[in-house]
């Protein structure tokens, strides 16, 4: 009787078991560390390490002074020290909220690094944590009053609980596009991946080709999500949170660039294919892992910092030197002449039709890494993803359908894509052509007829001319069926080649 | 001593459910937007649903009372027989017409309301010479509200050029995301599209809800007589990010709201040029 | 006397407990909580010299040598049959056949395109200043050449086409910032490119439209490093005298592109020339 009635609560004691188990966030690590543990232990903990003890986990996180990010900073000076745990502190600026478990660094010249447990905003008392202290021994002295004070991280701290409510589902607790919520977006062929920040390379940006993405490109790109793709707005999210997300998503993106450039540094210890470990792999590790590796990370940490900053230089950034020319049908022309033109090759990528099925997606691009072709024929990302050009005709612009953004991804391109930038060809004046002829596709069509009249291909082509293939949507998946009909004497491109000349 | 017990603890309840009932609208847990719907058509809404709230009321304090006498009388005495009944004609005739008729009653007296909600023509307003105010189309979206608004100045004097407008894009159109302007005691109206899967347009303070389902264009009409910002969520389970798929709606005086659109069209036009010796203007959008 | 509660309602009871306390322990903080953050100082972290004055290298000599393969090469496929090219047909392998060039063996069995350079500058070396003249990177018939080449970092490389149809290069360096800007028919006045920082490995150089165009380039800052001729032989000039340590690379060593030889030790003798000849088998090249 007693053992039957006691089912149910014991059963109640599930939760404790499975589904409600204390989830931590971890950083992930890239694959290849793994594969360095097999044939060099010693490499890949170095680099686990290097990352613990420079960027810390998502609970514990370290404020990396080398690195361009605002971590939050308060400063102000300590008024009088009644214990070791315990100092009297006047702030140069009030905080707004309560926070807690920031790092405190004391002094300037060999700072000893705490942690803030609690602050008081009545008593001006900040409470230490004892637990948390990284000096090498217990101060001795209390520290003297006048001891500039600094206060660091609650800007980190409010990035990463706003990450994790908001963007971890799909971006991951790494910023390596591989949250819970991102398969379910792989199944959907058309649609881009959530985006890896571990390469540091964003595509919308507003800066010159090489240049990273600076702030405003990460605010823009949040606040008004990617158009068409599973990026949704957050418009009316605050200021404040949008600006604290942003930075440690540029935290997460440079963790993840330190780590790539570590792994490339051991590239040669990594082993094959097959598993076999390299040759000579003593004097490697040696020489990569031991004794090169300060060095490795103090020029990755260079470069990462360099990059970074130099993207925030207004100097940087691609702005017009003229305003945008008249929308006008002779505009357009001249903007529809320019994308067919081999010269400059738009519509082998784009489609003649500007449908995003042009003949280049057929070919079989290479891997920069690998320097093999890829297994499928189509356009790639430097995340290997196959990607397709904008459908023009779609009236969708994932970068923002300003004039000025579409200038931008014609005259820069679009980062880590085939998409290059037509500055180098292009005068700014056919840009702008250009801008105008690809702002009318999806109102008033892609198309010209002889008498300089627009018009929707799709519309026409059944009334007045031959089923052309390059105008329909295709999908490039590996079926044929978009293969040249047999014609007797012209190619297809070579057909829309002769159609197109005025 | 149990059975007073238990006599007590149900007959609480209810007692409980009254009272805060009563303390509801000072307490400000009733419905969103200060009680008070911000179009006319919610309001009649929130009439109704007092209407029946009342009705129930007196039923419920009704029945209560009587089952709390009975358990309570019952539980004193304990050496009297209960009292069988063989049934009574009338009283089940009494008590099966009167719920029939309140009900009827309420049935009827909502039919209006949902004419103007759900049935009334506008197809046929045609013979309406009134503008058409503000139209928008709004695209539900895992998870994010795509509006495209007509270029500001346009005026729909036909259901005909709404369908045309609403066919393809047009030169002058103005996109936004997640924030909807409407304007203020104008009828407004929107058409509903979905992007991918089933979400649904929920506007508390508007009394405004309809599902948005692919493939359809489905036309929502309010008339907003409170100047404010609105919540708008979505109400359909659509995705993992359903929860967070909120929007905003602002109503504005149609001046303001014209010019709010036409700011929208310009900071859609910015070709980033700015001429030398002027400050550069912002691209952003700040509001 | 009855109990006021049956062992069911202890059940019932006890269920609802235990449960609310496990959810409340079970389901931990974990992602809402507020992290611990440490500081970190940037330091300066390259390493220290040892202060001792680095002893300068007094005089220079000469490497040359040669880099055969021991056995047949195999024939380069053909990626575009003379004639046969589906796009920009009139340009891309109109006047001959498009090969693979990932492994050009020449007469005598020389690799061609192999790079051979001083990865670090030798301490107490003196290193020339850049040449002024900037470099060439041209294409023609939809074919990169050079198919290798070595610059100075920050030394200008002027990228032009020969051909009537539009190309795009793509830089992928390990280091330097990327480049990837299209270049139009027959640029003869060059696009500017330059590498500002030292790569310590070769990188691939593409087009996009033309999937099979590749070519590799490294930036150096010194003058160290030279690729092999048709015929496999190299020469390296004005070597400071002192150990160096040479890296030999191909782009299909080990199948991927690597180092045919990681660290290749010389001693470089005042005014002398030294030879190494080098010889790799097919294996080493995965075939």
């Amino acid at each position: 009787m007693i053992s039957r009635r006691l089912i149910l609560p014991l059963l109640a004691l599930l939760p404790l078991g499975f589904g409600c188990a204390d989830y931590r966030a971890e950083f992930v690590n890239d694959e290849r560390v793994a594969q360095l543990d097999t044939s060099s232990p010693v490499a890949a903990d170095n680099v686990r390490n290097s990352l613990l003890e420079h960027f810390g986990t998502p609970n514990d996180l370290v404020a990396w002074g080398a690195l361009p990010i605002d971590y939050g900073e308060i400063t102000g000076t300590v008024l009088s020290a009644p214990d070791a745990h315990t100092l009297r502190v006047s702030l140069d600026t009030d905080p707004t909220e309560q926070f807690s478990q920031v790092a405190v660094v004391l002094g300037d010249a060999t700072p000893a690094h705490r942690t803030a447990a609690h602050y008081d905003a009545t008593t001006h008392t900040l409470t230490l944590d004892p637990l948390h202290s990284t000096a090498p021994t217990a101060p001795t002295a209390p520290t003297a009053p006048g001891t500039p004070i600094r206060l660091i991280g609650h800007k980190l701290q409010a990035g990463r609980k706003a990450f994790m409510r908001h963007c971890m589902h799909c971006h991951g607790v790494t910023g390596d596009g591989n949250g819970p919520t991102a398969r379910y977006i792989s199944n959907h062929r058309l649609n881009p991946q959530p985006r890896d920040f571990r390469r540091g390379l964003f595509k919308f940006t507003s800066t010159k080709d090489g240049y990273y993405a600076n702030r405003e490109d990460l605010r823009r790109t949040v606040r008004q999500g990617l158009a068409g793709t599973y990026m949704p707005s957050f418009l009316l999210m605050k200021s404040k949170e949008l600006d604290a997300i942003i930075e440690y998503v540029r935290f997460l993106a440079m963790r993840g660039e330190i780590e790539r450039r570590l792994l490339a540094h051991l590239k040669d210890l990594l082993p094959d294919d097959d598993g076999t470990p390299p040759g000579d792999l003593k004097t490697l590790e040696k020489e990569l892992a031991v004794d090169g590796f300060a060095e490795a990370l103090a020029d990755a940490t260079a470069l990462v910092a360099e990059n970074w900053t130099n993207a925030e230089d207004p100097q940087n950034g691609v702005l017009p030197t003229m305003a945008r020319l008249p929308d006008t049908p002779q505009s357009r022309l001249k903007g529809r002449n320019l994308f067919i033109s081999t010269k400059i090759n738009c519509a082998k990528c784009h489609g003649e039709g500007g449908r995003g099925n042009g003949g280049f997606l057929d070919d079989f691009q290479k891997n920069p890494e690998t320097q093999q072709s890829y297994d499928t024929p189509g356009l790639r990302d430097a995340w290997h993803n196959i990607i397709r050009p904008r459908n023009l005709t779609s009236g969708i612009y994932r970068g923002g359908r300003r004039p000025l953004d579409v200038f931008r991804r014609v005259s820069v391109g679009i980062k880590a894509t085939p998409m290059a930038g037509f500055a180098t060809n292009v005068l700014e004046e056919d840009r702008w052509h250009i801008v105008n002829y690809v702002l009318s596709i999806p109102v008033d069509g892609a198309f010209f007829d002889e008498y300089g009249q627009q018009y929707h291909g799709r519309v026409r082509l059944f009334e007045t001319h031959k089923h052309k293939h390059d105008d329909h949507d295709h999908d490039h998946d590996g079926h044929d069926h978009n293969k040249p009909e047999p014609s007797t004497t012209t190619t297809p491109s070579e057909s829309q080649d002769k159609k197109s000349q005025p | 001593m149990s059975r007073i017990f238990w006599c007590l603890f149900f007959t609480a309840w209810p007692i409980v459910a009254i009272v805060v009932c009563a303390i509801t609208p000072a307490m400000d847990w009733g419905f969103p937007g200060n009680r008070e719907a911000a179009t006319p058509l919610g309001q009649r809404i929130d009439d109704l649903f007092y209407l029946i709230l009342g009705i129930v009321t007196v039923a419920f304090i009704g029945t209560m009372a009587a089952l709390s006498y009975v358990l309570i009388k019952a539980s004193k005495n304990k050496d009297e027989k209960a009292w069988f009944s063989h049934g009574s004609h009338n009283l089940e005739v009494i008590w099966t017409i009167v719920p029939a008729g309140v009900l009827l009653f309420i049935a009827l007296y909502q039919l209006d309301v949902w004419a103007i909600y759900r049935v009334r023509d506008y197809e046929n307003r045609d013979a309406d010479p009134r503008p058409l105010h503000l139209v928008a189309e709004v695209t539900a979206r895992q998870f994010e509200w795509r509006i495209r608004y007509p270029a500001p100045g346009t005026r729909f004097t036909s259901y005909e050029q709404v369908k045309d407008w609403l066919a393809k894009p047009h030169a002058g159109d103005v996109y936004a995301v997640n924030r909807l302007l409407v304007p203020l005691n104008r009828e407004t109206l929107i058409y509903l599209k979905s992007g991918d899967v089933q979400h649904s347009f929920f506007v508390p303070d508007l009394r405004v809800k309809q599902d948005a389902m692919p493939g359809q264009s489905i036309d929502i009409w309010f008339t907003v007589n409170r100047a404010g910002t609105f919540d708008l969520t979505c109400a359909e389970l659509c995705g993992w990010g359903h929860y967070k798929m909120r929007g905003e709606v602002e109503a504005l005086e149609v001046k303001e709201l014209e010019s709010r659109l036409r700011e929208l069209k310009q900071l859609q036009d910015y070709d980033g040029f700015t001429p030398p010796g002027t400050a550069a203007a912002s691209g952003e959008v700040t509001r | 006397m009855t109990p006021i509660m049956r062992p069911f309602h202890i059940t019932v009871l006890a269920t609802l407990a235990v449960t609310s306390a496990s959810l409340q322990l079970g389901c931990g903080k974990g992602a809402s909580a507020t992290p611990t953050i440490t500081y970190k100082a940037g330091g300066n972290s390259t390493p220290v010299t040892d202060g001792e004055p680095v002893k300068q290298i007094d005089g220079s000599g000469t490497l040359n040598g040669t880099i055969t393969l021991v056995g047949t090469a195999p024939t380069p496929a053909v990626i575009v049959a003379k004639g046969a090219a589906k796009r920009d047909a009139s340009v891309c392998g109109a006047a001959m056949a498009i090969v693979d060039e990932s492994l050009t063996v020449g007469t005598g069995n020389g690799i061609a395109n192999v790079f051979i350079y001083i990865d670090k500058t030798p301490p107490g070396a003196s290193v020339p200043d850049p040449p002024t003249t900037p470099a060439t990177f041209d294409q023609k018939g939809c074919v990169f050449t050079p198919h290798v080449l070595v610059v100075r970092t920050n030394q200008e490389i002027l990228i032009k086409s020969q051909d009537d149809a539009g190309h795009n290069t793509h830089t992928y360096p390990g280091r330097s910032r990327s480049f990837n800007g299209a270049i139009k028919a027959l640029e003869q006045d060059g696009v500017p490119i330059f590498y500002t920082k030292h790569e310590r490995t070769p990188f691939p150089v593409k087009c996009d439209m033309h999937s099979w165009m590749q070519a590799f380039h490294i930036a150096l800052d010194h003058p160290w490093g030279t690729v092999t001729k048709a015929d496999g032989s190299f020469e390296l000039n004005d070597l400071p005298a002192t150990d160096i340590t040479l890296r030999v690379w191909h782009e299909k060593a080990g199948g991927k592109g690597g180092f045919l030889k990681r660290s290749l030790k010389v001693t470089i003798s005042k005014d002398q020339t030294s030879t190494q000849d080098l010889e790799f088998q097919l294996s080493d090249f995965g075939l």
